[in-house]
């Protein structure tokens, strides 16, 4: 055996510990992730929009100041867009406490 | 060495098999010991077909002619660099370089998401893995870079001349880092769409990625230009080669995909579309790689066999039925609430940008593929040059021009007419004043340089509209904050790295038209028959020819150089030394050409023939104005796009303060 | 919107127009080296005003005696369609299923820019549409007065912190 396939050996072995120790190690049978929570789903999707909404508010004074739009439109499309951040903030208020309640439910159940 | 390079080659592809299968079988059936198994094949694939790279380029270094791709590539006149380099001078090599950087990247993304988005990541890795086992299929089935000679021979047929200049170190990578790169977004595309977590969350975790692989690809195209223009010695930069092409089309489409994720990002919408448009971005790469590898199309690009045509073209197909299958069966999880502020919006005019965008793809296409259909419907032959795409692109570029003027002075959401008739005032002037001022200057006689005038006007434009943006930007910040003007531009910059980084990116491309416009239009070109003590003139130079001298380079390559003294107004400003080059067992010799570059125009010599017996000779020479700004401009859009990619703190808290907010009020649903 | 009908089939004709005459070079003989491909044995694939290879020059030298026994740049263009077949010309012919290579791309564009007015039509909603629905969301919530009250501060404090 030369020095060569002592080395492919070593590869070999690498591959089958690497790979194969995990099946039979202590988390065998445990689940990689928990059932989608849809409420959690929603509330992160609702976080980077109510962000993206609030950077719109932002940006749209900077247009303003920055001579894109009247007087008349800029308060149109503030009052739009607060309205939308104002409902995204409601929506997430709901679901904060929805979140708040399962997670004492389920601290209960543990201890 | 060589054994053991195969070897790493099989064992890649084995391990690529158990890692695609291993990681479906994870996350469908929701279990963490096979998660646990299968994530550690993206570092061992990345890691044999490391091995198997270096022993390919230790075959190439230390001149291993028993391995039949080293030989046909190299030999052992050629220096470090071009060793090195020959590692992807043919087929073989470039889809082993190509595996390289995939499973690099594989790499990379597996560390970046060692701890996150386990939803998405198993599935996402078999698409990056299912590509990987393609490459890595051809390199032991079919292309085995170590087929070996039995009785090796003393020497090899070196690189190719053309492919001898440094350009080849820095081109191929570079294209390839992008091409490559779009595997990525795509990637998490697909399994967004197999997951069912279609909202902007793959955009967000993937933008860095398609940004760089649009800053490689472009920047590759670049490079392959300046590489032709010092190399192919016919005075130009860009010859809408098939394979060109194939670079251009997913650039323009990767281009069209970072303006309209941001309305996605911004508005929750257009899901389909910038799904659409990754997954053609990506589609592109593979046809490229189709068209270089099919010798369907003849090509400048084509230096050696290529016999994976129709392999690629399956593969293809397989991709494009799998991305469109998946798209329409997501299609009612897609269709989200689409609704527009206005007509006069940043939104609609990217809208605009798109089409546009698309349009130049699409006859970028429609070029390339033409001579197929033409043949396949009236069994005619026909060649579609570079004419046909002047004639077309050249008109939908100067629409995308005007765009990029217009789109930064337009506001997000709604933009009111009063105002943006107000903001088009100075730049307009500013275009007519250099139309006027232009006028008098430059010729008018032909449809060429008709468009040249017209690029130029709207170039005005453009840089007019974007100073103004950055100008009006930093004088609302001071009083705001109440700065100096300077300070203020520098933060206002630095707060808003996406849109200032992006119209910096504007500025060189702005830079890179008026440079096509000038070089295409008012370059001159003479070629003359000279005896020694003679003179050519061109345009202000004048060129003296002092004489050929011959140099032994080495045993293999033998180099004729002619001395020119190159005068301007009657003075010496310039030596021009333009040589060709012999190789053994090439029949045609290379000109190397002898360029004197400034912001002005280029003098290009060539020496085209020549007589040993008197030392007379003929050169070629052109001028060509502006080809320089092609390469400012390159440079301003890295400099942009470096703006762009820099990491945003203020974004780095927000998505911080997200995770902990979600942590604190939910129970924890990942592992 | 009326006036967009307008500017896009403007600026259509405009690029038809621009996209129709040939036109690069101003000499007879870079129009035809423009024109054909240069046909050497090693398929260089290059319009013969580009390529330096010994087969041009040849080519070349043919062209200018033709072009002094007084041919002109179509017959001699002619000739090399004669002897080398369609694949010799650098573009499409514009007639017949060649035009079909200039025109789809414009057409592309053109019906491109229709959909995209419609998809506009289609999401760009009347402003009294957009005002007429606002009410409706906002009756469906609770002690509208207070909560709204607290949700304006709690926006601006939020607006605060993005900047910081």
């Amino acid at each position: 055996m030369n020095f060569v396939h002592f080395i492919e050996l070593l590869f070999i072995l690498m591959i089958l510990i690497l790979v194969g120790l995990p099946l039979f190690g202590k988390y065998s049978g445990k689940r990689l992730f928990s059932d989608p929570d849809a409420n959690l789903e929603e509330y992160k999707h609702l976080q980077v929009r109510k962000e993206e909404v609030l950077l719109s508010i932002k940006e749209l004074e900077f247009d303003f100041k920055t001579d894109k739009l009247s007087q008349v439109d800029y308060d149109e499309m503030r009052a739009k867009l607060e309205r939308e951040a104002v409902g995204i903030l409601e929506r997430m208020d709901g679901l904060e406490k929805l979140g708040r309640k399962t997670k004492k439910s389920a601290a209960q159940v543990s201890t | 060495m060589n054994d053991l390079g195969e070897f790493a080659l099989q064992l890649a592809f084995a391990t690529t098999l158990y890692g695609c299968v291993c990681y479906i079988m994870a996350a469908r059936g929701n279990r963490i010991d096979l998660y646990l198994s299968a994530d550690k094949t993206p570092l061992l694939v990345w890691g044999f077909v490391m091995v198997a790279s270096i022993c390919l380029w230790k075959a190439f270094l230390t001149n291993d002619f028993s391995v039949e791709y080293v030989w046909a590539y190299s030999n052992t006149q050629q220096n470090f660099f071009y060793k090195f380099a020959s590692f992807w001078g043919g087929q073989k090599g470039s889809l082993l370089f190509w595996t390289l950087i995939l499973t690099s990247y594989m790499a990379v993304v597996h560390y970046q998401n060692r701890t996150r988005n386990l939803m998405l990541v198993p599935y996402a890795m078999t698409v990056m893995l299912v590509m990987t086992l393609f490459f890595l299929g051809l390199l032991n089935f079919s292309t085995n870079p170590f087929e070996r000679i039995p009785l090796p021979p003393e020497d090899g047929r070196g690189l190719n001349p053309l492919l001898q200049n440094y350009w080849m170190v820095i081109h191929p990578p570079t294209l390839y880092f992008g091409y490559v790169g779009f595997t990525v977004p795509f990637a998490f595309a697909i399994a967004a769409l197999i997951t069912k977590n279609l909202d902007d969350g793959w955009i967000r975790l993937t933008r860095k990625w398609a940004l760089i692989s649009w800053f490689f690809l472009a920047m590759g195209n670049l490079f392959g230009a300046q590489w032709a223009y010092v190399e192919l010695g016919w005075g130009g930069y860009w010859a809408w080669d098939p394979v060109e092409n194939a670079a251009f089309m997913p650039l323009i489409v990767a281009t069209a995909y970072l303006h309209s994720v941001m309305i996605q990002e911004k508005k929750d919408m257009m899901k389909v579309w910038n799904m659409s448009l990754i997954l053609l971005t990506f589609v592109m790469t593979i046809f490229g790689t189709f068209i270089t590898r099919s010798g369907l199309i003849q090509s400048v690009h084509t230096f050696d066999e290529a016999t994976l045509g129709f392999i690629f073209l399956g593969f293809l197909v397989v991709i494009v039925a799998f991305c469109v299958f998946l798209i329409v069966k997501r299609l009612p999880l897609l269709k989200g609430k689409n609704e527009l502020d206005s007509f006069l919006s940043r939104e609609s005019s990217f809208l605009f940008n798109n089409l546009v965008l698309l349009g130049i793809g699409f006859a970028t296409f429609w070029g390339t593929v033409f001579p197929i259909l033409s043949e396949a419907v009236r069994g005619v032959k026909i060649t579609v040059g570079p004419p046909f795409y002047n004639q077309v692109n050249v008109p939908i570029g100067l629409a995308l021009l005007a765009l990029i003027g217009i789109g930064p002075i337009i506001a997000w959401r709604r933009a009111t007419f009063s105002n943006l008739r107000k903001s088009f005032l100075k730049p307009l002037t500013v275009m007519l004043v250099a139309g006027v001022a232009l006028f008098p200057m430059v010729p008018l006689s032909s449809k060429s340089e008709i468009y040249t005038y017209i690029t130029f006007m709207l170039c005005a434009f453009v840089v007019t509209t974007i100073v103004i943006e950055f100008y009006k930007g930093s004088k609302a910040r001071m009083s705001l904050h109440g700065g100096t003007f300077i300070q203020e531009l520098g933060s206002l910059v630095w707060r808003n790295k996406r849109r200032y980084g992006g119209y910096t990116v504007h500025l060189g491309v702005v830079l890179i038209f008026a440079g096509i416009a000038g070089s295409s239009s008012y370059s001159v070109e003479t070629q003359k028959h000279i005896q020694k003590g003679e003179t050519i003139e061109i345009a202000d130079f004048e060129l003296l020819y002092n004489g050929l001298g011959v140099t032994e380079q080495s045993n293999i390559k033998t180099r004729v150089i002619a001395t020119l003294d190159v005068l301007k107004n009657g003075k010496k400003i310039w030596v021009s030394h333009p040589e060709k080059e012999f190789y053994k067992e090439q029949n045609q010799p290379v000109s190397e050409v002898s360029l004197l570059s400034t912001w002005k125009e280029d003098l290009y010599v060539i020496l085209a023939d020549f007589n040993p017996d008197d030392e007379s000779a003929t050169f070629k020479i052109h001028v060509n104005p502006m080809v320089s700004w092609l390469w400012y401009g390159q440079w301003i859009m890295a400099f942009g796009t470096i703006i762009c990619m820099w990491p945003d703190r203020q974004e780095q808290r927000r998505r911080l303060e997200r995770m902990k907010k979600q942590q604190a009020i939910f129970v924890a649903a990942q592992e | 919107m009326k006036h967009f009908r307008f500017i896009l089939a403007g600026i259509f004709i405009v690029a038809l127009c621009l996209a129709s005459n040939p036109a690069w070079s101003a000499t007879v003989l870079g129009d035809i080296e423009n024109a054909v491909m240069c046909k050497c044995d090693d398929k260089c694939g290059k319009v013969l005003i580009n390529c330096n290879c010994d087969t041009s020059e040849k080519t070349r030298t043919e062209i200018l005696k033709q072009l002094e026994s007084g041919l002109t740049k179509e017959q001699i263009i002619q000739t090399f369609v004669d002897k080398y077949g369609e694949t010799v010309l650098s573009a499409p012919t514009k007639e017949g299923f060649n035009l079909m290579a200039w025109v789809t791309p414009f057409a592309m564009i053109l019906g491109g820019g229709l959909g995209i007015r419609k998809l506009l039509q289609v999401w760009i909603k009347p402003k009294g549409e957009a005002t007429a629905e606002k009410p409706a969301s906002e009756s469906s919530e609770i002690s509208k007065e207070d909560s709204l009250g607290g949700y304006s501060n709690r926006l601006k404090n939020e607006l605060d912190r993005l900047e910081s």
